[in-house]
């Protein structure tokens, strides 16, 4: 899986460099910006998980940024953690209402930002697990094979599986499924890697490699794929 | 705030140079395998004497309002690295000017920028010090 990008906006050098060093340590790739005006930009360049932002800049405030992110659409969805000198009340009030997920008093101690950073990145993981794709695979008296939300399997492979989405998903890009279908098969969710993405008239058809199956859950999927068969055929 | 209550014997109890602030940072250099605390320092020495100059330039033409951010970026800087007597310097200096204390301004932010020029010199001195030892 690609390494998640961390985005932190600060004019002061010090405290982005201090930024680096505890986001590099704990295994994301951080992205600098010392001029707020180049949020947006910058954005649309990287795929970001998290904005660390400050508080008061010149210019352009944090404040500022913040609500021109929840604005956009694309990019409201994005976690913002604020840096601030002062922990007043109005400036917490202010950056919680206007949807900061939480903040971190200056001067930033490197122990606290690398919890709280590692945290909300891990929940960010387990959110997008939740409401990503969500496999609700339900055999129907044809035995056709339904998926609500997201997307639909076209066809499940001893080591492969194919589906339909409205959204494209890069090549290489590993996720783990919450599919109900392998809940059924009794097979924890494999981690799936993204083989090919194409798109058709209607969407993404993207075919997955099923990674890290034992012989024990390969056989029970060719147990499943033999009794589709046979559900189908009668 | 009055003119009188800006000297350095205020400061006393701060300590210039809290050394173990930077343990954290000879731990992240060992764990990322960089020289983490030499990057911090000479950024920091870099954006310091920038500060500097920028405080007096702002001083000269009596912009008030941009010498607090100055004090509020320096006052982050120098915490971070566990200067505690130039943290609380730039502290003072911030709220003095949010304050909008219409109290002898000119007189008092030169006197904070002197006492903060005084320990950006002193403090500067010990890091360099404390970074050749390492």
């Amino acid at each position: 899986m690609s390494v998640k990008n961390i985005l932190v906006i600060d004019d002061n050098k010090n405290d982005l460099l201090m930024a680096k060093f505890v986001i590099k340590r704990l295994g994301y790739n951080p992205i600098l910006l010392e001029n707020p005006k180049h949020v947006i930009d910058t954005l649309k360049a990287y795929p970001i998980s998290l904005i660390v932002l400050d508080y008061e800049m010149p210019g352009m405030t944090g404040l500022d940024v913040l609500k021109k992110i929840k604005k956009e659409q694309v990019f409201n969805h994005i976690p913002v953690v604020m840096l601030t000198g002062n922990s007043t009340d109005t400036t917490v009030k202010n950056t919680v209402m206007v949807g900061a997920k939480d903040y971190i008093v200056k001067p930033i101690d490197p122990t606290i930002f690398e919890t709280k950073i590692s945290k909300i990145m891990k929940d960010n993981i387990q959110t997008e697990k939740n409401e990503w794709i969500e496999y609700e695979v339900q055999k129907n008296k044809n035995t056709e094979i339904k998926i609500y939300n997201y997307s639909s399997i076209i066809s499940i492979g001893e080591l492969t599986l194919t589906f339909h989405t409205n959204q494209d998903y890069p090549v290489g890009f590993t996720f783990f499924s919450d599919s109900k279908l392998f809940e059924e098969l009794e097979i924890k969710n494999p981690a799936l890697k993204v083989e090919s993405s194409t798109q058709t008239h209607t969407g993404f058809a993207v075919q997955c490699l099923m990674l890290g199956l034992s012989e024990a859950e390969l056989k029970k999927i060719r147990l499943y794929q033999k009794l589709l068969h046979s559900q189908k055929a009668s | 705030m009055t003119t009188t209550a800006i000297t350095s014997d205020k400061y006393n109890n701060f300590e210039s140079f809290e050394a173990k602030k930077l343990d954290v940072f000879i731990q992240l250099g060992k764990d990322l395998d960089e020289d983490v605390l030499s990057e911090m320092l000479y950024t920091y020495f870099q954006t310091t004497e920038e500060t500097i100059q920028n405080f007096k330039a702002h001083f000269a033409n009596k912009d008030f309002k941009s010498i607090a951010h100055l004090a509020h970026k320096l006052k982050s800087s120098s915490g971070q690295l566990g200067l505690q007597k130039l943290h609380q310097l730039c502290t003072d200096l911030e709220n003095f000017v949010h304050s909008e204390s219409s109290d002898n301004v000119e007189l008092n932010v030169n006197k904070y920028l002197t006492l903060i020029f005084d320990e950006t010199h002193l403090t500067t001195a010990l890091l360099s010090n404390f970074l050749k030892a390492a």
